[in-house]
C-alpha cells in the first residue's frame, strides 16, 4: 500500500482541504502563522493567531459523510500529538501566552470550526 | 486572575468551612481540581463546565486550577459545585463583585445550571451560624430545611443565573422567611400508632410507661401475632413532645441522611426499625463513602426496635453495648473519625421460643429445653444485662379484641410520662443526668436510698436469682422511674418488687 493509488489520492485530498481551511481562517480574520509545523512530537496542521490566542488547528477532510463525523477522529492519540507540540512551541516561544486546540471539518459542504475541541 | 469563594463540608455532623480558590491563567487550556476531592467532586468538572456553558457564560479556556483548601481535608459530595462555578465566574471576569465575600453557597449544578439539592445543608447552616457566617445561598430544594434558623440570612436560588444576578443586585432574591416549629408542629397529622388500639396487655402497658418515663430499655417476649410490634409503633406517641433544640439534632443527623420530610424538621421522634439483616456498618455508620450516621444514630432521640432480637447477627447486637452506655457513636475509619450521637430507646422483640407458644396460656410449645436454651442464648447476657424491662406479652382473648371498651389512649399516658420527666428533670438539674436510667453511681446513692426493707428485698433477688452488680442498679433506676410516676418521694418496697418483676429472663436462668 506505500504507494498505492488510495494514499496518493488521500495526500492531494488532504492537502487541499488544509488549503481551504487555511483561507477560511484567514477570512475570519486569523493570522496563518504556520502550515504543516513540524517538532519532534509530530505535525500541526495549521498554527495561527486568533485574537488573543494562539490556536493549533487540525484539519479534518471527508469527502462523504458515510463515515463518522470528522472531528471524531481527533482521538485521545492526536490530542496528546498536539498537546505536546504545543508545549514545544510555547517553550520556542518563551513567552506566556494563551493557547487553543481547534479542529476543523472540511466537507464538500463547506468548513466547520469547532474551537476549543480538546484541552490537556 | 484569582478568585476565592466560601462553601462548607461536613466532618460528622460539624461542619468546616472550605475556601474555593480558582486560578485562570494563560497557557494550555488545562483543567486541575486539587485539595483532596472524591470521585463526585472531582466529577463536578464536567457539571461545572455544562452549567457555566448553558446559563450564558462561557467556560475559561486557559489554564485553570480549581483549590479547595484546606487542602488536606477529605472533600466529597456535590455541595461544592455552585461555589466552584461561582468562583471560575470570578476568575474569568464575568463576575465582577466583590458582594460575594460573607457569602457561603451550597449547591449541586444540573448540565443546564439548574440547582439540585444536597444533602446536610441543616448542619452545615448551623455550623456555619456559629462561626460567624450570616449570609448564605442554597438550591430552592433545599429552603424547607433551611427556614428554621434564626439569625441568618438564606437564599434559596433556582439555578446558576439566579445566584450570579443575585450577587450583582440586578435581581436580589428574597431571604427565606424564618418559620417557626411550632408551625411545623402544626402541619403534623394524627399519629396512627396509638396506644388506644393496643387491646389487653395491661402489663405490657404498664411497663411502657415505665420504659418511656425513665428512658429505659424494653424487651417484649411473646408468641407471634400478639401485638409486640404494634406496643412498640406506640412507644413514639407516648414519648415527651420534642423540643425545638431536640427536633433540630435529630433533624441534624437526618439531614446528613438525606431525609427530612416535608416538613423539613422533624416533628415527631424517629422511630427506626432495622431488618435483621442488618450489617454492623449500616446499625453504628460507616460506608464506603465517607462516614455514614447508622440506624442508631438515625433513631436519636426516639426508637430503635429491633424485632425477632435472636435473628440478628451477634456481632451487630454486641456493637450495640457500647453506644447503649454512652449515648454516642464513634465510628473510626483510617481516614479519620467521626462521632454521631446515639442516645436511642431500644425495644426488642422476640419470641420466648422457635416456636413461639413457650408460656402461652392455651398453645402447647413442641421445642426441647436444648431447643430454648440455644435460642435464647443467641442475646448475650451483657445485651440483656442492659435491658431493665423484660416484660411477656401473651396472646388477648377473643372477647378482649372485640369489646367496645375503649383503652387508655397515648395522650393519657403521656401526660403521665411528662409528669415523671418532670420530676427527672428537676431532680437532675446541673448535671447532665437527663432521665433515670442514665444515673451514674453518685447519683444513685444520692437520689435513691434504700430502707432496709427494700435493701432486704433487693438482697434476697440478688443472691436468689445470681444477679450481676449492673443488675442490682439498674433495677434501683426502675425502681425510682416507677417510684416518680406515684409521685413517691421515697423508694417503696411494691416499687422495688414490680422493678425486679421486669427482669423474667434473669429470673428463668437463661
Amino acid at each position: 500500500m506505500r504507494h498505492s493509488p488510495q494514499k496518493f489520492y488521500k495526500k492531494i485530498l488532504g492537502a487541499a482541504g488544509e488549503r481551504r481551511a487555511a483561507a477560511f481562517l484567514k477570512k475570519q480574520g486569523c493570522k496563518i502563522l504556520k502550515r504543516n509545523y513540524r517538532t519532534p512530537f509530530g505535525e500541526v496542521d495549521i498554527v495561527a493567531r486568533d485574537g488573543a490566542d494562539i490556536v493549533f488547528a487540525e484539519v479534518k477532510t471527508r469527502t462523504s459523510d458515510a463515515f463518522d463525523v470528522p472531528a471524531a477522529a481527533v482521538d485521545a492519540r492526536k490530542q496528546r500529538r498536539y498537546i505536546d507540540a504545543a508545549r514545544y512551541f510555547l517553550s520556542a516561544l518563551g513567552e506566556e501566552c494563551n493557547l487553543r486546540f481547534d479542529v476543523l471539518e472540511v466537507t464538500p459542504d463547506g468548513v466547520e470550526w469547532l474551537k476549543n475541541a480538546f484541552e490537556c | 486572575m484569582i478568585a476565592s469563594i466560601s462553601s462548607f463540608a461536613l466532618n460528622g455532623l460539624d461542619g468546616v468551612p472550605v475556601t474555593v480558590e480558582a486560578d485562570v491563567n494563560k497557557g494550555l487550556p488545562s483543567y486541575e481540581l486539587v485539595g483532596l476531592p472524591d470521585a463526585a467532586v472531582k466529577e463536578s468538572r464536567e457539571r461545572v463546565r455544562s452549567a457555566i456553558k448553558n446559563s450564558g457564560y462561557s467556560f475559561p479556556v486557559h489554564k485553570v486550577t480549581v483549590n479547595l483548601a484546606p487542602a488536606e481535608l477529605k472533600k466529597e459530595g456535590t455541595a461544592f459545585d455552585l461555589a466552584v462555578a461561582l468562583c471560575l465566574l470570578k476568575a474569568s471576569e464575568q463576575l465582577v463583585t466583590r458582594d460575594t465575600d460573607g457569602y457561603v453557597f451550597l449547591g449541586e449544578l444540573g448540565l443546564n445550571g439548574d440547582l439540585r439539592p444536597v444533602n446536610g445543608i441543616l448542619p452545615m447552616l448551623i455550623s456555619a451560624r456559629d462561626k460567624g457566617y450570616v449570609r448564605f445561598v442554597v438550591p430552592d430544594g433545599n429552603a424547607r430545611e433551611a427556614q428554621y434558623i434564626a439569625g441568618v440570612e438564606v437564599f434559596a436560588a433556582k439555578n446558576l443565573r439566579e445566584t450570579v444576578e443575585h450577587i450583582t443586585g440586578e435581581k436580589p432574591l428574597v431571604p427565606v422567611p424564618v418559620r417557626s416549629f411550632a408551625a411545623a408542629r402544626h402541619e403534623e397529622t394524627e399519629d396512627p400508632y396509638d396506644l388506644k388500639y393496643v387491646r389487653g396487655q395491661a402489663m405490657a402497658r404498664r411497663a411502657l410507661e415505665v420504659a418511656v418515663s425513665g428512658g429505659h430499655n424494653l424487651l417484649l417476649v411473646g408468641p407471634p401475632g400478639t401485638g409486640k410490634t404494634m406496643l412498640a409503633r406506640a412507644i413514639p406517641s407516648v414519648m415527651p413532645d420534642l423540643t425545638f433544640d431536640e427536633a433540630l439534632e435529630i433533624t441534624k443527623i437526618h439531614s446528613v441522611a438525606g431525609d427530612v420530610g416535608t416538613e423539613g424538621i422533624l416533628t415527631r421522634r424517629p422511630f427506626r426499625t432495622p431488618h435483621h439483616t442488618a450489617t454492623t456498618a449500616s446499625m453504628c455508620g460507616g460506608g464506603s463513602h465517607g462516614v455514614r450516621p447508622g440506624e442508631i444514630s438515625l433513631a436519636h432521640g426516639g426508637v430503635l426496635f429491633l424485632d425477632e432480637l435472636p435473628e440478628y447477627k451477634r456481632a451487630t447486637l454486641e456493637a450495640l453495648r457500647q453506644p447503649l452506655e454512652d449515648g454516642v457513636i464513634t465510628v473510626s475509619r483510617a481516614t479519620g473519625s467521626v462521632t454521631y450521637p446515639a442516645s436511642f430507646m431500644l425495644c426488642a422483640g422476640m419470641n420466648p421460643c422457635p416456636c413461639g407458644n413457650l408460656g402461652s396460656k392455651d398453645k402447647p410449645c413442641t421445642c426441647t429445653p436444648a431447643q430454648i436454651r440455644r435460642y435464647r442464648g443467641r442475646i448475650s447476657g451483657p445485651l440483656l444485662d442492659r435491658i431493665d424491662l423484660q416484660v411477656e406479652v401473651d396472646g388477648v382473648g377473643y372477647d378482649d379484641l372485640t369489646s367496645d371498651r375503649e383503652e387508655e389512649s397515648s395522650a393519657v399516658v403521656r401526660e403521665r410520662v411528662n409528669h415523671a420527666r418532670k420530676i427527672q428533670r428537676e431532680r437532675f438539674r446541673g448535671t447532665s443526668v437527663r432521665t433515670n436510667s442514665e444515673m451514674r453511681e453518685a447519683e444513685i446513692r444520692k437520689f435513691c436510698r434504700l430502707s432496709a426493707e427494700c435493701d432486704g428485698i433487693l438482697r434476697a433477688a440478688f443472691e436468689k436469682f445470681s444477679l450481676s452488680a449492673r443488675a442490682r442498679a439498674r433495677i434501683i433506676k426502675v425502681a425510682r422511674t416507677i417510684a416518680d410516676l406515684a409521685y413517691s418521694e421515697e423508694i417503696a418496697p411494691a416499687h422495688i418488687c414490680e422493678a425486679i418483676s421486669y427482669r423474667m429472663y434473669d429470673k428463668n436462668g437463661s
